[in-house]
């Protein structure tokens, strides 16, 4: 509660409408003693119709009351009309939108049946109808309007309360033992109630408008009361000599909803969990500002073994890349990606590991300039098939991500366009980069499918996205990603949201178009066992740093960063068991909690004096790289442990002689 | 697809008869007597009587609800009270002009709206979005009523640009027409254009963080490209619903523009027979006002269908 | 034999479909789970593996009385669930938890950490202020939790952190037997180790029965003594972890063994090679197979023309567990057997596995 009330305090905006909202409510309360002079009686019945004076500071009526004073009072009932109906709404509303939200059945549907078919009257008709019934007056119309009012309420909170029971914490809840009533009021309410707390205030707007309305059309307030719909019926009898009566009303009507508006505004903003920010993240890489540390990676050793003459078979050479991201409450950015370099050549496949938070969907994005906002990213050198993309103009940089690079997603079904049919939408890349003909984009289309292993293609042209099961959709996302022929595919977890059975036909796939298709294949994932299933070449990151890196054989079975070796040794496999898994002890640091020094040094168990005394260089030479200030100084175990299987389980991380 | 329709149309039938239901008992509770209104203070009891008879009021409420459910079945609402006309024939003659005039608000609303929302969009965070996003706030908290008085004044009374009123006779031409209804749409559509600027703008933005844009973007297609074939289809549904709120909501903002302009439509219509008590009028007014809503309701949720894949009939 | 904790037979969970367009036809529904049958001794750790679409979460949901079974037994201590009442007694709350698989939606976003772990201690134990504040804390100190944290919001943990608060409401009431739904599918590696281990120490405190749902059959190797295998709503295999491992009876355990990657490059390249044998047909959508032959006909490699016009029975394996395989019904020479003795499959029914087929056919 206290960081939405901080967010609401931060909202200069909504605070300024709150505190006009309080001096209203100061005005209607001393209405009496701050008027000039009476609500209803004029003060000379001669005086009508004047303009603003010292005597009358803004004017006068049709009957010769002083405007001002009119206002101020019509504050009251404003603020009464607006109490009145949303506690009538909320009274009605709430118990019985949980009620049957939570418990639905045959009073739900009845009830629901109910309020849809009197939401198909106009609101303002509805009030009326019930008017006509019971007598006009201020409160009879307010209480029909908080009778309308408490059928939106409680269709919000039914919608609201169905969403929450689908929970998991009701479940943890009932587990623990929970009576359904406890759970409705402790559990279900209090998450239900920001969104009802935003809607009470746009109801009291609404209510406000309501009433004047109604006034306006001589049913609420009575003709002498000075409500602002009432005098702006008023003001309406003398149109054809002035204008004037109906602005005081108006402007204090529509500064008093907007200030209502905005402040239940501001409290949504104040409740909300997402990031704000909607801009599309399309802009190319900048070039990274020249550091010391770059000098010697450029200069440098290529991280891949040389390569036999001929062409160049260089597909994706990335230096220096970083990715930064303002936090609030920081003056610099965070870098989350911190300096990585990258090659990948034709028919390669080089995987890019680590866990959650350590960088890497983020690396191969950016890539591509794909940065969601408020991100940015730097780079000195990025270049695509012998290409350079920094610097490039926007349509080069989006043409190059069209015909150079394939990218398959991790969710497949969110990746396609749910509202297209799939092979329109894999021809759309066809014609768009390649101008090819509808009838050519067509076969071409069925052949990608063939190829990747859709059964049927012709007949799975037509349909949309959610008709297939995760691994097919991601074969539709694959063909999509090869359509234009691209030299690179960046696979970002395309295996990690399908069933096990499914991930290896997925990856057999990428395999084998890969090596069909001589691709370079830049694969992201988490788990080191697609990474032995697909990778020739593999970099590890932490904390947005590439800690080593090198040939699948050499990282994996002779690994030389401690942070490796825990992971290899963390994973359970299927062999026999052997005492208790292995664990890296600690958490990964947050991007803006990073040490200036080693990012692992607290989790590891090697630590010395040297490895926190400041940033550690990622060092090249033969085997690949590493970054580590011990390297080469410890015998770590990789996933062929030499010791005997008994011995393993005395073996936590950092067993290996020191 | 035309079974959707028959099926939602059948629907909507006890959807219109259950609120004219309700509206009809609502009406029993008042307490004015109809008699007295139309025959005036000094009327004797004996010729109350007979008024009431007349009428048809003395009988019990079950048969005379029966009896005008009845007539409504077959299209006939009943007779004004007040001047003996057939109700459905008085509301025909002024559906034509609710109906301009409401659907030219709500055009104007929707294109401008939308039109707005997404220009706002698709520049999130920049100037031109801040001023839109303050107007359109603004736009929301405007009463029609304050809106069509100013109009009225200063358009039509003061500039005399277009008529403050309704021409007596009913416009001659088709300029006539468009002249007349210029000033009470605009009145009408203000709120509503500005209502769904704010949804269009927050669905499109929704939308662009979505993972299948991004994946367009990813595939090298213009952001041209990527908002008009993939980005509008999918922020339109939730704006459809607003869309839909907001027919409903027009329709009771045409009552007040109506009144101001002296539109001689359904709304003037309605607001003088609840007013005067005239039941049989309320009660055909409160049908056709929900039966509009109804159809403009079913039109949307067949636009649904084509919007979005997965609620179509497999 | 002493009688199993928890002991579910031929247990069926049907959902019901919704309404259709007109309301007098019904959607034709979903069985979720079909014909199910484990057990649970005390203090044992049983795994219950499957993919998405075999039942696995629903029939832990049906232990937990969070869905209504369609037929069949679910007996706690041999006192059957049914046989109790709609509502379900704070009784066998008391003795039945779950933890969930999503640290993030399990915890009440809006309540403290401190109120969510104590409100199984203030049901079943009575105790408000110091007294629960001490239980809830003892609780946090048995998941290796630093007492600060009770003044915390969900939000402000880590998902390994959000699991231990999981963990410690499920242990609150002092359960008997705890099931848990993918305890570790959404944490990290570092992190899942940690979790694991942290189970184990806790069973071996507490004595409490695990009910342990998974997705991967090496975590499950690792922390269980038997397994059941479910695919598509049914229970194909089942067995001690060991054998069921090394020599898999049910073609799918077979498929789910060689699916599983292995960090160790040469390992893996064997395994790939043996996953595209046992890879028959695509992989359809998840869900109970329709029609009346075994639902995994479609894609085995080792598939019969029984298979897809009967559904397999159960029969005991050689290990002391049961499978659901035509292949094992043919005869006492073949039933109960490891697949590997059926040779390669692929189309290469060698000429030996058409022989031992029709020379023990049951008369």
């Amino acid at each position: 509660m206290s960081r939405v009330l901080s967010r609401l305090r931060a909202n200069k905006v909504a605070m300024g409408a709150g505190a006009y909202l309080i001096t209203v409510v100061f005005i209607g309360v001393f209405a009496p003693l701050l008027a000039p002079h009476d609500e209803q009686l004029a003060a000379r019945f001669q005086d009508i119709l004047l303009p603003p004076s010292g005597e009358y500071l803004l004017g006068t009526d049709h009957v010769g009351r002083d405007l001002l004073s009119r206002v101020l009072f019509g504050a009251r009932y404003a603020l009464v009309a607006g109490v009145e109906a949303v506690a009538v709404a909320l009274a009605i509303g709430v118990p019985l939108g949980m009620y049957i939200g939570y418990h639905r059945g045959w009073v739900d549907r009845v009830v629901m049946r109910l309020v849809e078919t009197l939401a198909s009257v106009p609101a303002i008709v509805m009030a009326m109808a019930i008017i006509a019934a019971l007598g006009p007056g201020l409160t009879t119309a307010m209480l029909a309007i908080g009778l309308v009012f408490s059928m939106m309420v409680t269709r919000l909170t039914r919608a609201e309360v169905l969403a929450a029971r689908e929970e998991l914490y009701v479940d943890g809840a009932l587990a623990a033992g929970a009576a359904e009533r406890r759970v409705l009021w402790r559990h279900i309410l209090p998450n239900v109630a920001p969104s009802l707390i935003v809607q009470a205030t746009l109801l009291f707007a609404q209510a406000v408008l309501a009433e004047a309305a109604l006034s306006f059309l001589g049913i609420g307030a009575a003709s002498d009361q000075a409500s602002w719909g009432r005098m702006l019926r008023d003001a309406q009898l003398g149109i054809d000599r002035t204008i004037w009566p109906a602005i005081p009303p108006g402007v204090a009507l529509f500064l008093t909803v907007v200030a209502f508006n905005v402040f239940g505004d501001g409290i949504r903003d104040a409740f909300a969990r997402e990031a704000r920010g909607g801009r599309l993240g399309v802009g190319a890489v900048r070039p990274a500002v020249p550091a010391t540390s770059l000098a010697a990676t450029l200069g440098g050793v290529p991280a891949a073994p040389p390569r036999a003459e001929g062409e160049p078979r260089e597909v994706l050479a990335v230096r220096g890349l970083s990715v930064a991201f303002p936090v609030p409450g920081r003056s610099e950015p965070v870098r989350v990606v911190d300096g990585v370099d990258l090659d990948i050549a034709r028919g390669e496949v080089v995987a890019l590991v680590g866990e959650s938070g350590s960088g890497k969907s983020l690396t191969a994005l950016s890539v591509l300039g794909l940065v969601p906002d408020p991100g940015a990213a730097t780079a000195a050198s990025i270049r695509i098939a012998g290409r350079e993309l920094i610097g490039l103009a926007f349509d080069d940089l989006r043409r190059v991500r069209g015909t150079e690079v394939g990218v398959v997603f991790q969710e497949p079904q969110a990746a396609l366009d749910p509202t297209v049919p799939v092979g329109r939408q894999v021809a759309e890349a066809l014609r768009v980069h390649l101008g090819v003909s509808r009838q050519a984009a067509r076969e071409r289309v069925i052949e990608l499918f063939a190829d990747v292993g859709i059964p049927h293609p012709i007949a799975r042209l037509g349909a949309y996205p959610h008709q297939f099961s995760g691994g097919m959709a991601q074969r539709v996302m694959l063909a999509l990603a090869l359509a234009c022929d691209p030299q690179l595919l960046i696979a970002d977890e395309p295996t990690t949201a399908l069933d096990v059975t499914v991930q290896g036909q997925v990856l057999d796939v990428i395999r084998e178009l890969g090596a069909r298709r001589d691709l370079a294949v830049l694969l992201i994932t988490h788990d080191l066992g697609v990474v032995a299933d697909m990778a020739d070449r593999v970099a590890v990151m932490y904390a947005g740093q590439v800690v080593e890196s090198g040939t699948l054989d050499e990282v994996f079975a002779r690994p030389r960063h401690p942070y490796t070796e825990g992971l290899i040794a963390a994973i359970p496999r299927n062999q026999a068991r052997s005492g208790e898994l292995a664990t890296i002890p600690g958490v990964v640091p947050a991007p803006w909690d990073r040490p200036a020094h080693c990012h692992f040094a607290d989790r590891c168990a090697y630590a010395e004096a040297a490895c926190t005394s400041g940033p550690v260089e990622l060092r090249h030479d033969r085997a690949g790289a590493v970054r580590c200030v011990r390297a080469g100084g410890l015998q770590l175990v990789g996933v062929r442990p030499s010791v005997r299987p008994a011995e393993r389980g005395a073996v936590a991380v950092g067993g290996g002689r020191r | 697809m035309t079974r959707l329709v028959i099926g939602r149309l059948l629907a909507a039938v006890p959807v219109v008869l259950l609120v004219a239901t309700l509206v009809f008992f609502l009406a029993q509770l008042g307490t004015t007597d109809p008699a007295g209104v139309m025959l005036g203070v000094d009327a004797t009891p004996a010729a109350l009587a007979a008024k009431r008879a007349e009428l048809g009021i003395d009988r019990p409420v079950v048969v005379q609800y029966a009896d005008w459910l009845g007539d409504a079945v077959r299209g006939d609402l009943g007779t004004n009270w007040f001047n003996g006309e057939s109700v459905t024939r008085e509301l025909a003659s002024r559906l034509p002009v609710t109906l301009a005039m409401a659907f030219g608000g709500l055009l104007v609303a929707t294109v401008a709206g939308a039109g707005l929302g997404v220009f706002a969009a698709l520049r999130a965070g920049r100037w031109q979005d801040r001023v839109i996003t303050v107007v359109a706030s603004l736009g929301i908290a405007l009463p029609s009523f304050w809106v069509a008085l100013l109009l009225a004044y200063y358009v039509g009374v003061r500039w005399r640009w277009l008529p403050a009123v309704w021409p007596s006779g009913g416009p001659g031409s088709v300029t006539g027409w468009i002249e007349a209804l210029v000033l009470p749409c605009l009145a009408l559509g203000c709120a509503a254009a500005a209502a769904i600027a704010r949804q269009t703008r927050s669905s499109v933005i929704g939308v662009l963080q979505r993972d299948y844009v991004r994946a367009a973007l990813a595939r090298g297609f213009t952001v041209r490209r990527v908002v008009t074939h993939h980005v509008l289809r999918n922020a339109a549904i939730p704006v459809v619903t607003l869309i839909g709120f907001q027919a409903s909501a027009l329709i009771g903002g045409s009552l007040f523009v109506e009144f101001i302009f002296n539109v001689p439509g359904l709304g003037s219509y309605g607001v003088d027979a609840i007013l005067r008590g005239n039941v049989p009028a309320v009660l055909g007014f409160v049908m056709v006002t929900a039966l509009a809503v109804v159809l403009v309701n079913i039109a949307l949720d067949l636009s649904y269908a084509v919007l979005n894949p997965k609620v179509r009939p497999a | 034999m002493t009688a199993p904790l928890l002991d579910v037979e031929h247990l069926t969970v049907r959902f019901p479909g919704g309404r259709g367009r007109l309301p007098w036809r019904r959607q034709p529904g979903v069985a979720a789970v079909q014909d199910a049958s484990l057990t649970v001794g005390a203090g044992e750790t049983v795994g219950l593996v499957g993919e998405s679409g075999s039942g696995k979460t629903t029939l832990g949901r049906a232990v937990l009385r969070f869905v209504q079974p369609s037929s069949g037994t679910i007996r706690l201590d041999g006192v059957d669930l049914a046989g109790i009442g709609r509502q379900t007694p704070v009784t066998y709350r008391k003795d039945v938890q779950m933890v969930f698989q999503d640290p993030v939606g399990s915890l009440n976003p809006a309540m403290l950490v401190g109120a969510i772990v104590g409100e199984p201690v203030r049901i079943h134990d009575g105790l408000t202020g110091p007294a629960r504040s001490a239980r809830v804390a003892e609780l946090l100190d048995q998941v290796g939790l630093p007492a600060h944290h009770i003044g915390r919001f969900p939000y402000e943990l880590s998902g390994g952190q959000r699991q231990r608060v999981a963990i410690a409401r499920a242990l609150a009431t002092r359960p008997r037997l705890i099931v848990l739904d993918e305890p570790v599918s959404a944490l990290d590696v570092s992190t899942q180790s940690q979790v694991i281990n942290l189970l184990e120490q806790i069973q071996g405190d507490t004595g409490a029965a695990y009910l342990l749902i998974a997705h991967d059959l090496a975590v499950v190797r690792h922390s269980c003594r038997r397994v059941v295998v479910m695919y598509r709503s049914r229970v194909v295999e089942t067995g001690p972890v060991e054998a069921i491992c090394e020599r898999p009876a049910h073609p799918y355990t077979a498929l789910l063994l060689a699916s599983i990657p292995d960090p160790d490059p040469d390992v893996q390249r064997v395994r790939r090679a043996r996953r595209r044998e046992l890879a028959g047909g695509v992989a359809g959508v998840g869900g109970p197979g329709v029609g009346s032959g075994c639902a995994f006909a479609d894609r085995c490699p080792y598939v019969l023309d029984v298979c897809r016009r009967e559904r397999p029975a159960d029969t005991a394996t050689l290990a002391g567990g049961t499978v659901a395989c035509h292949l094992h019904t043919s005869g006492p020479r073949l039933a109960g057997r490891p697949l590997a003795e059926f040779g390669n499959p692929a189309g290469a029914h060698t000429d030996s596995l058409t022989t031992a087929l029709t020379t023990t056919r049951r008369p």
